[in-house]
């Protein structure tokens, strides 16, 4: 749907300028991109609301998004199952950290557990490519890896900082958004959902 | 005065979509789950 709508808007654009066929698709391709983020961030900032839930599902998408835009990771198939699956993996995530009781011991050991995990993931599978886009420059490759790497530094500091103030729902988003977005740059994550892609295909396929 | 500005946002917005596409393209990945196909004029 995100697709068909941005290709005809693109045209629609297309013809005010005027732009050629290639540009058309340029814009269509930038307009998919600013419209299913757009689109998604809407549904999270309105259903949190409404669970009141807003604070941490911000923390959860914004470490999420911290690990995920430089570190790369799996991608479903559809927008639609993208918009489905992510959504329920967001707020799932906040509703976590809004309703778990955690002490400070329990919160420091997570924080070391993901902190380890994201130093691990960083050195061995950041940046993680898709079919569509792998990052195969040496340079690039670096460049990704400084990038996440800086991400990690302000969302430990961050974690920290809240654990030693005692907000514990707030600490527990950034810690729960971090590993849902590592999870993603992992093997396991490409296993999981490309395991979960396959599995909704063969039941549109028998649908 | 309105045809100019009329013109001054359509490119504008032209301007930013080919923003969005680059930033696509790039070796930064897509925050959202759904990665759309990159377009043949982006990928030389």
């Amino acid at each position: 749907m995100i697709k068909r709508l941005s290709l005809r808007l693109a045209r629609a654009l297309g013809r005010q300028l005027p732009a050629s066929e290639g540009e058309i698709e340029v814009y269509a391709y930038g307009l998919e991109i600013f419209l299913g983020t757009a689109v998604k961030l809407l549904l999270i900032v309105v259903i949190s609301l409404f669970l009141g839930i807003f604070w941490p599902s911000l923390l959860v998408v914004l470490a999420f998004a911290g690990f995920r835009i430089p570190g790369g990771g799996v991608h479903l198939s559809t927008y639609s199952r993208c918009l489905f699956i992510g959504l329920t993996f967001i707020l799932a995530l906040a509703v976590l950290a809004a309703s778990l009781p955690a002490d400070t011991g329990v919160l420091k050991s997570m924080l070391l557990l993901v902190a380890l995990l994201a130093v691990c993931t960083i050195i061995v599978w950041v940046p993680a490519g898709t079919d569509k886009k792998r990052v195969t420059d040496p340079g690039d490759i670096r460049r990704q890896k400084i990038k996440t790497g800086l991400f990690f530094l302000l969302w430990f500091a961050a974690c920290s900082l809240f654990i030693h103030r005692g907000q514990s729902t707030y600490a527990l988003a950034l810690i729960s958004g971090a590993a849902g977005g590592l999870f993603l740059v992992t093997p396991w994550g490409y296993r999981f959902f490309s395991s979960l892609d396959k599995m909704l295909n063969g039941k549109e396929v028998s649908a | 005065m309105s045809k100019k500005l009329y013109t001054w946002l359509i490119s504008s917005m032209a301007v930013l979509l080919v923003f969005f596409a680059n930033s696509g393209v790039g070796p930064n990945s897509v925050f959202a789950l759904y990665e759309p196909d990159i377009p043949e004029s982006l990928k030389k």
